[in-house]
């Protein structure tokens, strides 16, 4: 009898395992069913259907997001008969997350993409919405107007929309505005990349105990400044930001990059920039709090200083040598997109057209519930404040308005300048474009090459671009590691597209 | 025959609560890696997820080209092996020498003391061991820089600049964070030894040394030949955290510090692709496969008992 049961318990052990294996095939199989069975129902009768929407998160995931969702769902399911769920991700897990949901077949509708649009679009994670996009939600196009909204066309077919917010970039570097001051200096004296020198040299004289310039946070002291079109992945460059023609330059190769390194390494050893630039794990911000730099290299969009002094508890003043310019980089630097895997592309998208169209929905999901959340200012329309006892540290949703759809839409903080949408809206159409805006590459046909490359970058491109090593001997080092990486093969693929992207163009 | 089966059955019977307690480990097995052996094709396809996983394309061995792409490919894998043997070969003396001298501490109380000190750097997150090394090495406020080397009186050093330091910084970091481990292994079956044989060596009026070298060694050296397989086993692995967290992800010091795992991370970390990221987890586990066998075949040529199988 004993021996028996221990061979009926190992018997069921076995099948327990076997069914775990299973388990996962036949779990499918139910969703599927049930997945036909919603989307009969939706079509015929009532039941709202329900777009699950993941995004990352830098926060902790806030507490009233459910409060906020049902308000967001009570407007929904009136205008089109949808509810959403919406699933921050830790930033961190984001990308891994995406993937398994995916590949796991786990229910998620919609997704944000911070950056790497077109190898989403590659990995066919996306579903091609420009084919129903004018019967669900013309109001994104109207919205991101043709221009921004053909840029995110790959082959002729959007896969995907930018949030609205700046959509161009201009280039400069930011600085503490006491110390600007101070020393009284005229930012008009600056016009090119080599003028920095001036300034750094000023402040040097005055303040030596601090450096001039910080890296930017995990980069270099160049940072996000940038002078050319990157075309998705920096590998293959347009200089000039694209403004003059299409021909497909090794950037790192370029006489214009030589320059600027052999500058930031003349400007590292006298001293104007941050030692450990290359190394340090600090944020900038915090490098500025400690007082240990005074600015730094960026990207830009009006406003910035006032953002940037925010966080560095500093007032901040700004000075742009490269102005404005939209390329398909800065437009779908943050898109959002329908899964391939959604099982009702159409609601899915007529959602997304209520974040870029219905003022109440945007001011949900970027600033939780009036009177909770937020309350008006003082006889003001659009400016709003916290309420009495709350404050950003304890205010219980929080979220990111340059994430959700159209940030135009939404109201604007104290402290804000009041305008600064529509500021941001002229800086958007008159910023001038690059000629390869709405060219994506599609870099599967090199993905050895580009991942090689990718992993030579990883090693130089921060010291180097820190100032922190001899030019001489690292820069010839560097670009002979390139083309062992393949970088030619890169360049050569991407003109290849981009001729052919162009043929079609001026075809249309 | 049939009398044999019998027989056979008779003792597997027998034995059979003890074959059940085997039942959760082989489990374990089971589901944590012989299961996921079956997404091994996945290195071999170019995953589209609109087509799913098994519909995707097979490319062959595309997903593993770029692995062997350029100079690095090299040093890479010189690293990892340089690496990997040092530390087996350094680890395993410093951790046998470690527990006979714990195993000769008398008084209960410092001999745990001292186990559960050079225990403790093992329960470290490598993120924590990475800021201290910088703590230690930073250029403008590192503790070598700004307080050791000018008592010694020499120039500060840009560490995470000069690769000739890097073998000798992560060699002393590993040793200092895994050897604790391994110490506490070899100590339990030093422990286990029996008393006995001591004894009689001291009759025998052998000293310390005689009987470490005649009874300690030879007891223990099954421990030590399985523990050698299985880091050699791994040889062509790299501790992740120590090769990226500790030289903080530097480039010019890639060329001592870059290993496979973290050439795959940095070329992968934007792109993401799992093919090519399965390529190199598929040629890191059969280069680690054929070591063992070879390895284990030339333990098996020197003393068959000692072999693993």
């Amino acid at each position: 009898m004993k021996k028996k049961m221990g061979w009926t318990s190992l018997l069921l052990a076995l099948i327990l395992t076997l069914s775990a294996c299973s388990g996962s095939g036949s779990n499918k199989d139910n969703g599927a069913v049930n997945s036909d069975s919603n989307g009969e129902s939706s079509e015929g009768s009532e039941k709202p259907y329900e777009v699950v929407y993941a995004y990352p998160t830098f926060d902790n995931v806030p507490v009233d997001i459910q409060l906020v969702q049902d308000e967001i769902n009570e407007i929904s399911k009136a205008k089109i008969n949808v509810t959403v769920k919406l699933m921050p991700i830790s930033n961190s897990a984001y990308g891994n997350q995406i993937n398994l949901m995916m590949s796991s077949g786990e229910k998620m509708d919609m997704f944000a993409m911070l950056g790497n649009y077109n190898t989403q679009v590659s990995k066919g994670m996306l579903h091609p919405i420009g084919d129903i996009m004018e019967e669900n939600a013309q109001g994104i196009i109207d919205a991101l107007g043709p221009d921004y909204y053909n840029a995110t066309k790959v082959d002729g077919v959007s896969f995907g929309v930018p949030s609205i917010r700046d959509l161009a970039q201009d280039y400069g570097f930011v600085m503490r505005k006491d110390l600007a001051d101070k020393y009284s200096i005229d930012f008009s004296q600056i016009k090119t990349f080599d003028d920095y020198g001036k300034l750094f040299q000023v402040l040097k004289s005055n303040e030596p105990d601090m450096v001039s310039a910080a890296n930017a946070s995990g980069g270099s002291i160049l940072g996000t400044y940038r002078t050319y079109d990157q075309l998705g992945n920096e590998l293959g460059v347009l200089l000039n930001n694209g403004l003059d023609d299409l021909k497909v330059v090794n950037w790192f190769a370029s006489d214009e990059y030589e320059n600027m390194v052999r500058k930031l390494r003349e400007w590292y050893l006298d001293g104007y920039l941050l030692k450990d630039a290359a190394t340090t794990p600090e944020s900038t911000q915090a490098v500025l709090k400690s007082g240990k730099a005074a600015g730094y290299f960026s990207q830009m969009k009006p406003g910035f200083e006032s953002q940037e002094g925010r966080i560095v508890g500093q007032d901040m003043v700004a000075v742009r040598t490269v102005s404005p310019v939209a390329k398909t980089d800065t437009v779908t630097n943050v898109a959002l997109g329908v899964s391939a895997k959604s099982e009702n592309p159409e609601k899915t998208l007529q959602f997304l057209n209520l974040m870029y169209t219905d003022k109440e929905i945007v001011n949900l999901i970027d600033w939780g519930i009036e009177g909770k959340h937020y309350v008006k200012a003082d006889g003001q329309d659009i400016v709003i404040r916290y309420p009495e006892g709350v404050t950003g540290d304890n205010v219980s949703y929080k979220n990111y308005g340059w994430m959700h759809g159209n940030q135009f839409l939404s109201y604007v903080f104290e402290g804000d300048e009041p305008d600064v949408y529509v500021n941001m809206d002229t800086f958007n159409k008159s910023a001038s474009k690059s000629k390869a805006l709405g060219f994506t590459f599609n870099g599967d046909p090199v993905k050895n090459e580009i991942a090689a490359s990718n992993a030579v970058l990883d090693q130089y491109k921060r010291v180097l671009e820190s100032g922190a090593v001899d030019v001489d001997k690292v820069l010839p080092e560097f670009l002979k590691k390139l083309t062992g990486a393949g970088i030619d093969k890169i360049i050569a693929e991407k003109q290849n597209q981009l001729d052919k992207w162009a043929a079609s163009n001026s075809a249309e | 025959m049939g009398l044999n089966t019998s027989r056979r059955w008779n003792r597997f019977m027998k034995y059979s609560p003890l074959t059940l307690l085997m039942l959760p480990g082989l489990a374990y097995l089971l589901i944590n890696n012989y299961m996921p052996m079956f997404g091994m094709f996945i290195a071999f396809k170019n995953i589209n997820y609109s087509k799913g996983i098994l519909g995707s394309d097979w490319i062959g061995f595309k997903n593993f080209e770029y692995l062997f792409k350029t100079s690095d490919a090299f040093i890479i894998t010189r690293n990892t092996i340089l690496y990997n043997a040092t530390f087996i070969i350094i680890g395993t003396i410093l951790a046998i020498v470690f527990a006979i001298l714990l195993n000769e501490v008398r008084k209960k109380v410092l001999s745990r003391f001292y186990q559960s000190v050079i225990v403790l750097p093992h329960l470290i997150s490598f993120v924590v061991v990475g800021y201290l090394a910088y703590a230690a090495f930073s250029m403008e406020t590192g503790f070598m820089n700004k307080t050791i080397l000018p008592l010694l009186g020499i120039e500060e050093i840009s560490w995470y600049t000069e690769p000739k330091y890097w073998p000798y910084i992560l060699t002393l970091v590993h040793l200092w964070k895994s050897i604790g481990f391994s110490c506490i292994i070899y100590l339990a079956s030093i422990i286990s030894i029996d008393s006995e044989y001591y004894e009689a060596a001291t009759l025998d009026g052998a000293n310390k040394w005689q009987q470490i070298r005649a009874i300690t060694i030879p007891l223990i050296t099954p421990v030590i030949v399985m523990l050698t397989l299985l880091g050699i086993g791994r040889i062509f692995y790299s501790d992740f955290g120590l090769f990226y967290q500790v030289p903080m992800n530097t480039g010019m010091i890639a060329d001592t510090t870059n290993v496979i795992d973290t050439y795959v991370y940095k070329g992968l970390m934007i792109s993401g692709d799992i093919g090519m990221a399965s390529a190199a987890g598929v040629y890191q586990s059969i280069v680690g496969f054929v070591l063992v066998l070879l390895a284990n075949y030339v333990v098996r040529k020197i003393n068959r008992e000692n072999a693993l199988f």
